[in-house]
C-alpha cells in the first residue's frame, strides 16, 4: 500500500495542489484548527464533562483530564502555527523534501506491479463503506447476528467489486457458518439476537 | 481466471484453519457443553395457583432435605434427575415460561466474583428451568453497563441482571439515567458482605480499636484502600470516621492487585477486602484480620476477632449480590424466578461453591420484598451520608 | 519448584499434544486481522474443567505465548496487529512487507518471540524471587514514574514530526479517561451515552485504529492489500531460517528487550503492553541513528517482539505468587486455576508444586514450538497476503466485528471500534502515528492513577515522585533515554553537517 504514500506526497508536496482542490497544506491547517477547537471547546467547559466528586482526594477528577487538554491546546497551537508557516512558504522548484520514506516507498513501488498508482482519493468509496459498516452495526442490535452478517458480507463483496453471483451469495454464508461454530460452539459468545420476531430466529441459530 | 483461483485458494486456506481449529477442540466440546433441553414440558406443571410463596419454600426446603439425607438421588452432570424433578414439581410455573434461553447479564469480567456467583447458581438454576441460561459479561463502570443495557432490552423476563451493592450506590448518589431501586423487579438477594479489615502481620495496630485510637488523634493519616470512591468501601469508612469524629486516608484502587501489593508495600495501612480474595495470604501468615466489616462474627476465619457492629459502630451498607429484572417484568415470573434461584442456592453443587469462595460465613439470603426493602434503606443511608459529608454528585457550582 | 521436573512432565504425550494444538490455535487466532490473543485464551475457558488443571493450564500458556507473538504478525503482515504489543512491532514490520520482505519480517518476529520468552523464562527461574522483590516494592508513586518512562516513547514513534506524535499522545492519553474514573467515581467525558461510562478499552480501539482504518485507506485510494503473487511466496524457503546476518545485527537487541520486558511484565498490573513499547522505545533511543526506525528497521521488529514475550513469561509471577493478574489474559488464566480449585498465591508453591513446575516448563517449551510451528507456518502466513482484496477486506471487517463484540459482549465497543477505524483513518492521512495514540490509551490509566494515589497514600507529599529510590531510578532512566537522542543528534551534527530546517522535523 506505498503507492499512495507516494501519490499524496507527489501531489502535495511535489506538485503543489491541483487546481480547484483543497491542497495538503490548506487541510493541515484545517486539522490543526479542529483540533485546537475540540480541545479547547473541552478545556472550557470541562466541568460540564467531569461529574463527579471534587474534594475528596488530593487531586480532583477533572485535574489529569485538565492537565492534559493544556497540553493538547498547546501542541495543537505549534501544530497550527506550523502548518500557517508551511503554507505560506513558496513551493520551490525541485521536489521539497527528500525524505527516506517517500524514497523507500518508491523502491518497494517498483517491485509492485499490481496496481495501478492512485493518486486521488475517492471520498464517495469511503462514505459508502463507512456507511456499510455503520448499518451493520446499527443493524446488529436489531435484527440479530446472523441477518446482518449475511447482508453486509454479501453488500461488501458486491461493493468493492465482487461480480460474481456464486462468490457474493455462498462466501457470507460459508463466513457466517464458520464463525457461527467458532463463536457459539466452541466459544460461548451470547452474539446479539435483535429485537422482537429476530429474537426467535437467533435463537434458532444459537 | 486467475483472480478466481486466487479467490478459491484463500477460501480454503481460511475454511482449513478453521477446521484446524475445530479439530483441535471439538472431541473435548461434546462433554463440555451445558445440556440443552427442549421446552416442551414446561406447561405440563405450570399450576401457577399451588399455593402461597411460604408453602412453596417449605416444599423446596423439604426437597432440599431429602437430597441432603441422600434419599433424592442429585447428580449436577445430568439433565434432570430425582431432586430437579421434585423441585419442579413443587415450583409453580407461570404458563410458558421460560420457553427459550434466559439471559443473565454480569457486569463484570469472567472468573470475578460477580461471574463466580452467576454462573454457580445458574448450574441447577438451568436445570429446574429446563432451558439454557445465557451468561452476557458485560464488564463496565462497576456493573452499570450491564444494567444499563439491561432496560434497553425486552421486559419479558427473557433478560435479566445480575447486580452489586455499587448499583444502589450508583442510584444514592444519583449519576445514571435511571433510578436502580425504582426501575427494577427484586428477584432476589443470594450473597451477603464478606469484608474483613485486614493489616500486614506487623502492623503496629493489635486491635482494631488501636487502629481507630490512632485514627482519632491524626485525622486522614490512616490509609485505608478500597474499590474506588463511591463504593462500600467508602461508605463504610465514612459512616467509621463520623462515629470518631475523625476522617481516614480512603485510598481507593481498581484491582484488588494493586490493593494487596500497596498493602505488602506499606503504601497503605489497612486493607477492607473480601474474606475470599486473600484467604491465602492469611493463612500464609503475611496479612492478619482486625475486624470483620460488617455485623457477623466469622467463626470458620477466626471466632475471636470482633465485627464492627459487635463494637457498637454503624454498617450503612456491604457488598451483596443478587438478581434484578426490568420492573416491567410479571410479579409471577418474578417469584418464579426466586423460587428457582432459591432452590439452586440450596443445592449441593452452590453449597460447595460458597465454601469454597468464603461466602458462606455471610448468608446474605433476601427475598423480593426484603431484597428491595433493604435496597431502599440503603439507598436512603447513603444518600443522608453522601449529603452529609457534601458529596457532589453533578455539576461544580 | 524443579525447572526440569516441569519440563519433563510437559514432554508428556499428552501435554506435548494439548501445547501444539494450543500454539497451533493461538497463531491462527492472533494472525487473523480483527481477531485476538485474549479471544483465543478465552476459547480455552470451559474446556479447562475437561482436561484438567495441569493440561488446562499447560494448554493455555501455549495459546498465551503463541498470541503474544502472532498478533505481530498480522501487524507485520497487514498492519492490523490483533493486540497493543503488535502495534509496537507493526512499526517496522509493515514497511518491511511493503518492501517485499514480508518473509523476512515475520521470520525475524517469530524468532525474536522465541528468544524473548526462553530468556524471559531462564530468567524466571533463576531471579524471579529477586525481581519478585523489587516489584512488589512498586506502589502508585512508581507506576507513574513507569508511565512517564513509557511515554518518553512517543518520540520514538513519531513519523517525521514530533509535534504530531505528541498530540496523538496526547489524544490518547484523553481517550482513556473516558468513563467512570476508577478512583474517584467521577462520570468522565461520555457525553450523555450510558455505556461510554465503561470506558474506552485498547483491543476495540486497536481493532478500529489499524484494521478498520486500513480497510477504509485501501477504499478511499482505491488499491488493495497484499500485492504479493505466488512466486514472491515460492521464494521464501519451506523452512523460514531468518538470515545469519540479521541474527548477528540483533542479538543484543533480543538480549535488551528482553530484560526490559521481562522486569516490566512482572510488574503487577502493568503487564506486556507497557513492555512492547518501552522495549522498542528504548531501542529507538539508544541507537545512534535513528531514522531508519519507521521505515523497516528490523531492529524495530525484534525489540518489541521479545520484549512483550519476554513480558509474558514475567507476568507468571504476580500471578502465581500472588493471584494478581498483569493483563487480560492472565486474569482469564487466574479465572481457570480457579475454576479448577487451585488458587494462585503464596501457597501454590506448597500446595501444588507441579503446577507451577508445569507452568514453568509450559512457558519454556512453549517458546521452543513457535520457533518451530512459526518457522514451517511462515509460508503459509504469507499466502494470506495474495488474499484478493474484496474477499480481504469482507473478511477482515465482520472479524473485526465479531472479534470486538466478543470480548466483553458489549454493543459499544463496536461502535467505539467504527470511531476508532474513522479517527485511525485521518490519522493516517496526515501522518499521525497512530501507535502513539494506542501507547497514550494504554499508559493512560496507570499514569492518572500513579499520580492520584501516589498522592493518596503520602496524604498530599508530591515530592514522593522524586525520592523514593525507583521513581528516582525511573524518572532518572527516562530523562536520560529523552536526552540520549539529543546527545546523538548533535555529535551527528558535529561529524557531518545535515541541512534539515527546523520547522520540517517538527511538523
Amino acid at each position: 500500500m506505498s503507492e499512495q504514500r507516494t501519490g499524496r506526497d507527489g501531489t502535495d508536496l511535489d506538485a503543489g495542489p491541483p487546481p480547484g482542490r483543497f491542497g495538503r497544506k490548506k487541510q493541515e491547517i484545517v486539522v490543526a484548527a479542529v483540533m485546537l477547537l475540540g480541545f479547547l471547546y473541552l478545556r472550557i467547559r470541562l466541568v460540564e464533562h467531569v461529574r463527579g466528586r471534587r474534594g475528596a482526594a488530593y487531586l480532583d477528577p477533572d485535574f489529569w483530564p485538565g492537565l492534559l487538554l493544556n497540553a493538547g491546546i498547546v501542541l495543537a497551537l505549534v501544530y497550527l502555527v506550523l502548518a500557517v508557516i508551511r503554507a505560506r512558504r513558496p513551493d520551490p522548484d525541485l521536489p521539497a523534501v527528500p525524505r527516506k520514506p517517500v524514497a523507500d516507498a518508491a523502491l518497494a513501488e517498483e517491485e509492485d506491479h499490481h496496481h495501478d498508482v492512485a493518486l486521488s482519493g475517492n471520498p464517495v468509496a469511503l462514505a459508502l463503506g463507512f456507511l456499510l459498516l455503520f448499518g451493520y452495526i446499527w443493524g446488529m442490535t436489531r435484527i440479530g447476528f446472523v441477518p446482518s452478517t449475511l447482508l453486509f458480507s454479501a453488500g461488501f463483496l458486491a461493493f468493492v467489486g465482487e461480480r460474481r453471483w456464486y462468490v457474493i451469495t455462498g462466501f457470507p454464508v460459508v463466513l457466517l457458518g464458520l464463525m457461527l461454530y467458532v463463536f457459539t460452539r466452541l466459544l460461548v459468545v451470547p452474539l446479539p439476537r435483535g429485537r422482537g420476531f429476530f429474537v426467535e430466529l437467533s435463537t434458532y441459530f444459537y | 481466471m486467475r483472480i478466481r483461483s486466487k479467490a478459491l485458494r484463500s477460501a480454503a486456506v481460511m475454511i482449513s484453519i478453521f477446521a484446524l481449529v475445530a479439530c483441535g477442540t471439538d472431541g473435548d466440546n461434546g462433554e463440555a457443553a451445558p445440556e440443552t433441553e427442549e421446552g416442551g414440558e414446561t406447561e405440563e406443571g405450570g399450576e401457577t395457583d399451588g399455593g402461597s410463596q411460604a408453602d412453596v419454600l417449605a416444599a423446596i426446603d423439604e426437597i432440599v432435605a431429602q437430597v441432603e439425607a441422600g434419599e433424592l438421588a442429585y447428580d449436577p452432570g445430568s439433565g434432570e434427575d430425582e431432586a430437579i424433578a421434585a423441585l419442579r414439581e413443587a415450583i409453580p410455573q407461570p404458563e410458558g415460561y421460560p420457553g427459550r434461553p434466559i439471559e443473565i447479564l454480569i457486569g463484570f469480567g469472567e472468573g470475578g466474583g460477580s461471574d463466580n456467583y452467576t454462573r454457580n447458581v445458574g448450574r441447577d438454576a438451568e436445570r429446574i428451568l429446563g432451558q439454557r441460561i445465557i451468561y452476557n459479561n458485560m464488564p463496565g463502570a462497576s456493573g452499570e453497563v450491564a444494567l444499563g443495557h439491561m432496560f434497553t432490552q425486552g421486559t419479558d423476563g427473557y433478560t435479566i441482571a445480575s447486580s452489586i451493592t455499587n448499583q444502589v450506590i450508583n442510584d444514592a448518589l444519583g449519576i445514571q439515567p435511571y433510578s436502580f431501586v425504582d426501575d427494577v423487579a427484586f428477584i432476589i438477594r443470594q450473597q451477603g458482605p464478606t469484608e474483613i479489615y485486614w493489616v500486614p502481620t506487623d502492623s503496629e495496630f493489635e486491635t482494631f480499636q488501636d487502629m481507630l485510637d490512632y485514627a482519632a488523634e491524626n485525622p486522614d493519616q490512616v490509609r485505608v484502600s478500597g474499590s474506588g470512591i463511591g463504593s462500600d468501601d467508602e461508605f463504610r469508612l465514612l459512616a467509621l470516621g463520623k462515629e470518631i469524629d475523625s476522617s481516614f486516608g480512603f485510598v481507593p484502587f481498581d484491582g484488588v492487585g494493586g490493593r494487596i501489593s500497596a498493602l505488602l508495600a506499606g503504601d497503605i495501612d489497612v486493607l477492607h477486602e473480601t474474606a475470599g480474595t486473600v484467604m491465602d495470604l492469611y493463612e500464609d501468615g503475611q496479612i492478619r484480620p482486625l475486624a470483620y466489616g460488617g455485623d457477623i462474627v466469622f467463626e470458620d476465619i477466626d471466632p475471636d476477632i470482633p465485627s464492627v457492629a459487635d463494637l457498637g459502630y454503624p454498617v450503612p451498607t456491604g457488598r451483596w449480590r443478587g438478581m434484578v429484572a426490568p420492573k416491567e417484568v410479571p410479579q409471577e415470573i418474578i417469584d418464579y424466578l426466586h423460587n428457582v434461584f432459591y432452590a439452586s442456592a440450596q443445592l449441593p453443587a452452590y453449597k460447595e461453591y460458597e465454601v469454597e469462595f468464603l461466602q458462606h460465613v455471610a448468608g446474605g439470603y433476601l427475598n423480593s420484598a426484603d431484597f428491595e426493602a433493604e435496597s431502599r434503606r440503603e439507598r436512603d443511608e447513603i444518600a443522608a451520608l453522601a449529603e452529609e459529608f457534601g458529596y457532589d454528585t453533578g455539576q461544580l457550582q | 519448584m524443579d525447572f526440569l521436573t516441569g519440563i519433563g512432565s510437559v514432554l508428556e504425550p499428552m501435554h506435548l499434544l494439548l501445547l501444539v494444538g494450543g500454539v497451533i490455535i493461538g497463531l491462527i487466532f492472533g494472525t487473523i486481522p480483527g481477531l485476538s490473543g485474549i479471544t483465543a485464551v478465552a476459547l480455552l475457558v470451559p474446556f479447562s474443567y475437561v482436561l484438567g488443571a495441569e493440561a488446562a493450564i499447560i494448554m493455555m500458556i501455549g495459546v498465551y505465548v503463541a498470541t503474544s507473538t502472532a498478533g505481530s504478525l498480522a501487524g507485520s503482515l497487514f498492519n492490523m496487529p490483533g493486540d497493543v504489543m503488535g502495534a509496537a512491532t507493526a512499526r517496522d514490520g509493515y514497511p518491511l512487507t511493503l518492501q517485499g520482505q514480508a518473509g523476512r519480517a515475520i521470520s525475524m518476529d517469530i524468532t525474536a518471540s522465541a528468544v524473548g520468552g526462553l530468556i524471559g523464562t531462564l530468567l524466571l527461574v533463576m531471579i524471579a524471587p529477586q525481581f519478585l522483590r523489587i516489584a512488589l516494592r512498586f506502589g502508585p508513586p512508581e507506576f507513574f514514574a513507569l508511565a512517564i518512562l513509557g511515554m518518553t516513547s512517543v518520540a520514538s514513534l513519531a513519523m517525521g514530526s514530533l509535534v504530531k506524535a505528541l498530540l496523538a499522545g496526547t489524544f490518547g492519553l484523553l481517550m482513556a479517561t473516558v468513563g467512570l474514573d476508577p478512583v474517584s467515581g467521577a462520570v468522565r467525558f461520555v457525553f450523555g451515552v450510558q455505556p461510554l461510562q465503561g470506558g474506552i478499552d485498547f483491543i476495540p480501539a486497536i481493532i478500529g485504529f489499524f484494521a478498520v482504518a486500513e480497510i477504509f485507506h485501501a477504499l478511499y485510494y482505491g488499491t488493495g492489500s497484499g500485492g504479493y503473487t505466488k512466486e514472491d511466496i515460492k521464494k521464501v524457503p519451506r523452512f523460514a531460517l531468518p538470515s545469519l546476518a540479521d541474527l548477528k545485527w540483533t542479538w543484543k537487541t533480543m538480549i535488551r528487550a528482553s530484560l526490559i520486558g521481562n522486569f516490566i511484565g512482572m510488574l503487577p498490573g502493568a503487564g506486556s503492553t507497557v513492555a512492547a513499547f518501552l522495549g522498542y522505545g528504548t531501542e529507538v533511543q539508544i541507537s545512534k541513528d535513528k531514522s531508519k526506525f519507521g521505515k523497516g528497521e528490523i531492529r524495530g521488529v525484534v525489540a518489541p517482539e521479545s520484549a512483550n514475550n519476554a513480558a509474558a513469561a514475567g507476568s507468571m509471577v504476580p500471578l502465581l505468587t500472588l493471584g494478581i493478574p498483569g493483563g487480560a489474559v492472565t486474569a482469564i488464566m487466574l479465572g481457570v486455576f480457579i475454576l479448577n480449585g487451585l488458587r494462585p498465591g503464596p501457597l501454590l508453591f506448597r500446595d501444588a508444586p507441579e503446577i507451577a513446575s508445569s507452568v514453568f516448563g509450559a512457558l519454556f517449551m512453549a517458546s521452543v514450538v513457535v520457533l518451530i510451528t512459526g518457522l514451517l507456518l511462515v509460508r503459509v502466513l504469507l499466502r494470506l497476503l495474495t488474499i484478493p482484496f474484496e474477499i480481504f477486506s469482507t473478511m477482515v471487517l465482520v472479524f473485526a466485528v465479531i472479534g470486538t463484540f466478543a470480548i466483553f459482549n458489549r454493543p459499544i465497543d463496536l461502535w467505539i471500534m467504527l470511531v476508532c477505524g474513522v479517527l485511525g483513518f485521518f490519522a493516517k492521512q496526515y501522518e499521525f502515528p497512530v501507535s502513539a495514540l494506542v501507547l497514550g490509551l494504554v499508559l493512560g490509566d496507570i499514569a492518572e492513577i500513579g499520580l492520584v494515589n501516589g498522592l493518596n497514600v503520602t496524604r498530599g507529599s508530591w515530592s514522593v515522585f522524586f525520592t523514593r529510590p525507583f521513581t528516582t531510578g525511573t524518572m532518572g532512566i527516562a530523562f536520560v533515554l529523552l536526552l540520549l537522542p539529543v546527545f546523538f543528534a548533535i555529535r551527528r551534527k558535529r561529524n557531518a553537517e545535515t541541512d534539515e530546517p527546523v520547522s520540517e522535523q517538527l511538523i
